[in-house]
């Protein structure tokens, strides 16, 4: 009886040393950090001095600061931009390249790889892309008679600018609504077609209940994306205005943490506007995963 | 082969491996590192070692004269972000014994007890080291380092704006050379004969933060600033005149468009001969394009109503957290004095007068040609070194989101740009971290 129950006792001692690397890993790289960062975020802290607790100061200054509401405002417009924009084009895309026609599989790995560029290298592309004097999209529009917007040198072009960058880099959300689509039953689409569907009732009725919790995925997942907008504005940033673009119309959330903490060395405000940053994240999936009741179809089971 | 040898020609390998990647000259200057007993003193800046044989050399040559007393090893940290590793390593109690810091960061540094109060130390060492006695550099060129009397830095490289031109596009224009006391009403006629839209070719360039505006400021008698630092000026007439000088630029479409300049090295666009006229420090030299040797000349800045130009200032500053400080100093000194043989310009007076034997790579015949030396000379004696503020970074904010931007894009008057900038001056003066 004792060998019984001592071997189940010593299988988990070697379960958890077996698991003992990422725990090991999740206590130092992700839960210490965290904590720290709560911390930090109610002190005063320049790295080169010791800190100070202030208490709440630091999230109290967020409502005095109008960079901080400017940063909110422009990540704002463009997650309400971006994401909608990339999940249309990227179904639109994935429809496409659900046909049976020739070559396929070459179409597939053409769309797709934009999204294997570092963003580094796409922004430094698209500065030339959207350039507004050399410009090869300016360029086109000059040829069909269109005006030619300054992109990223005019506050109100250069959120669509990184808009429109984006399009160009949604091949992930593509292929994820591609398989998507795939998994589609065959038979409804028959069963559709004998109820006299056309193409339009078939989307609508068949394919985008099938695939809701695709876009549900893809949507929390580009509203994180959106809200964690970083490379693209600061690669960008840097060639503007003062690190964020025209009078500072390309400060995106994720960038302002970024330069109180490293530029300002502010790091008390910086920890405390990354806790801000991830309560919006969490309310705005909430929101969403609340709403998934209304619009997810999990194969006859409720969402909830 | 048996186990034993087998390991022991992969041992071999292995330190062949390694005794190729670590070879290097810089790895070479450090060698004597292994000497007993001897401090090794650690000297960070943005210079690439490697790729610098000058340096090596010049460090190897004190390290030499020096051996069993101590030895300086660089180390190196990439341009971009330097400041921010700086600080970072300042932070983590790792950064060098001495280091490169930009300037504007050594008041800030200093203020968090990161860098050395030198004074005790130049006290001593000024009879051995013209590079300890304040009273021999530039006064602008100190403008940085010195907090209430105390010097937490010194400059290594001090360098005017100087007015490069194409003599060849001044020439076909029918236009006299710039000479010296020319001023800013002479250089906008100029700029406009200059200028040939059809060729896309332009008298002058400016983009948002340089040519820096307080240039233009001081020229007219203006200050960003009153004295005591506590109130903006950029509504006074000296300085409207001085941002009106910008607006008319772009007015008389004498400078590219911002479109046209975004994200060009625009020193590239004189050096092309797109561009007759760019005002650049006087190190820039702009002998050659690529390996072309270019035909340029230098003028003095033009006046408005004084003779005044802008500087670039690099210092050097010791860490307050070295063991041994009167030694560190002395590495330290070594190496602003042999810097004064090698950088242009230096900041010391007595190794400034001979500007002439400094070699200059680029240049031809390796030295300044001797037709530019008094003009940077001259230029010296009017630089002025831009006021050092708590937070940088937030003043330069205001300077491109208020004045550069708007005017260069057209959007907002040169009155209504300093209205705006004079309000948001005022705040950061008040509060420079907001």
């Amino acid at each position: 009886m004792q060998k019984v129950i001592r071997r189940p006792r010593r299988e988990t001692t070697m379960g958890y040393l077996f698991i003992s690397p990422w725990i090991i890993g999740f206590i130092v790289f992700v839960a210490g950090p965290l904590i720290a960062s709560l911390i930090i975020s109610m002190t005063n802290y320049n790295l080169l001095s010791p800190p100070q607790f202030i208490g709440l100061q630091n999230y109290a200054q967020m409502f005095a600061d109008s960079n901080f509401w400017l940063s909110l405002q422009v990540t704002f417009y463009y997650a309400l931009l971006a994401v909608p924009v990339d999940l249309i084009v990227a179904l639109v895309l994935a429809i496409m390249l659900n046909q049976n026609v020739r070559f396929m599989p070459l179409f597939r790995t053409i769309f797709y790889l934009p999204a294997l560029l570092p963003p580094v290298a796409i922004s430094m592309l698209w500065i030339w892309i959207l350039n507004p004097a050399y410009g090869i999209l300016n360029t086109f529009l000059r040829t069909i008679g269109l005006p030619q917007p300054q992109w990223f040198l005019t506050p109100q072009t250069t959120v669509p600018g990184y808009v429109i960058m984006s399009v160009w880099g949604l091949g992930t959300w593509m292929v994820i609504f591609l398989a998507g689509l795939q998994n589609v039953p065959a038979e409804l689409y028959e069963a559709a077609v004998l109820d006299g569907s056309g193409v339009w009732a078939k989307f609508w009725h068949v394919t985008l209940p099938m695939i809701s919790p695709v876009l549900f995925f893809n949507l929390v997942m580009g509203i994180v994306g959106a809200f964690s907008f970083f490379t693209q504005a600061f690669v960008i940033g840097q060639g503007t205005g003062t690190g964020a673009g025209v009078s500072n119309s390309g400060l995106f959330y994720s960038l302002y943490l970024y330069q109180k903490a490293f530029s300002e060395l502010q790091m008390g405000y910086a920890s405390a506007l990354g806790w801000a940053l991830f309560l919006i994240v969490m309310l705005l999936s909430l929101l969403v995963f609340r709403s998934s009741a209304l619009w997810v179809y999990y194969g006859g089971e409720s969402s909830s | 082969m048996s186990k034993k040898t087998r390991l022991l020609s992969f041992a071999a390998v292995l330190s062949s491996l390694s005794l190729l990647a670590g070879y290097s000259p810089v790895a070479a200057a450090a060698k004597p590192a292994a000497a007993k007993n001897v401090p090794v003193i650690t000297f960070g800046s943005w210079v690439p070692w490697s790729t610098h044989p000058g340096h090596v050399k010049l460090l190897n040559e004190i390290n030499r004269e020096n051996r069993g007393k101590f030895i300086i090893k660089p180390v190196y940290t990439p341009p971009s972000g330097y400041d921010q590793k700086l600080l970072t390593e300042l932070a983590a109690g790792d950064a060098p014994d001495f280091f490169y810091v930009d300037y504007g960061f050594v008041s800030s540094f200093a203020a968090n007890h990161t860098l050395l109060d030198l004074n005790p130390f130049l006290q001593q060492l000024k009879k051995q080291y013209l590079a300890a006695n304040p009273q021999n550099y530039y006064p602008a060129s100190l403008a940085g380092d010195s907090i209430g009397g105390q010097y937490y830095g010194l400059p290594f490289i001090d360098q005017p704006y100087v007015m490069y031109y194409n003599p060849q596009l001044f020439k076909a224009a029918h236009l006299p050379m710039p000479t010296a006391n020319w001023t800013w009403a002479q250089f906008l006629r100029d700029a406009k004969a200059l200028t040939v839209p059809a060729k896309h070719q332009f008298g002058y360039l400016q983009a948002s933060g340089w040519p820096p505006l307080e240039t233009y400021i001081w020229s007219y008698g203006g200050h960003m600033f009153n004295s005591k630092g506590t109130q903006a000026e950029l509504t006074s007439p000296a300085d409207l005149k001085g941002i009106e000088l910008m607006q008319t630029m772009v007015r008389d479409k004498i400078i590219p468009s911002q479109a046209q300049i975004e994200n060009l090295n625009i020193e590239d666009l004189f050096r092309q001969g797109k561009v007759a006229m760019f005002l650049g420090g006087a190190n820039d030299g702009n002998y050659t394009y690529g390996n072309h040797p270019i035909n340029t000349s230098i003028a003095p800045i033009p006046r408005g109503t004084q003779q005044v130009t802008g500087d670039y200032v690099a210092e050097i500053a010791v860490n307050a957290k070295v063991a041994n400080p009167k030694l560190v100093v002395q590495a330290y000194l070594d190496i602003l004095t042999a810097y004064a043989h090698t950088h242009v310009v230096p900041p010391i007076r007595q190794f400034a007068q001979k500007l002439q034997s400094i070699y200059v790579n680029s240049a031809p015949g390796g030295h300044i040609p001797a037709v530019r030396i008094p003009i940077i000379l001259d230029s010296m004696k009017f630089a002025r070194s831009l006021r050092p503020m708590q937070n940088m970074t937030n003043y330069y904010n205001i300077e491109t989101n208020d004045l550069y931007d708007p005017i260069l894009l057209g959007t907002s008057s040169a009155k209504a740009a300093a209205q705006k900038a004079e309000i948001d001056m005022n705040n950061y003066l008040k509060n420079p971290n907001g």
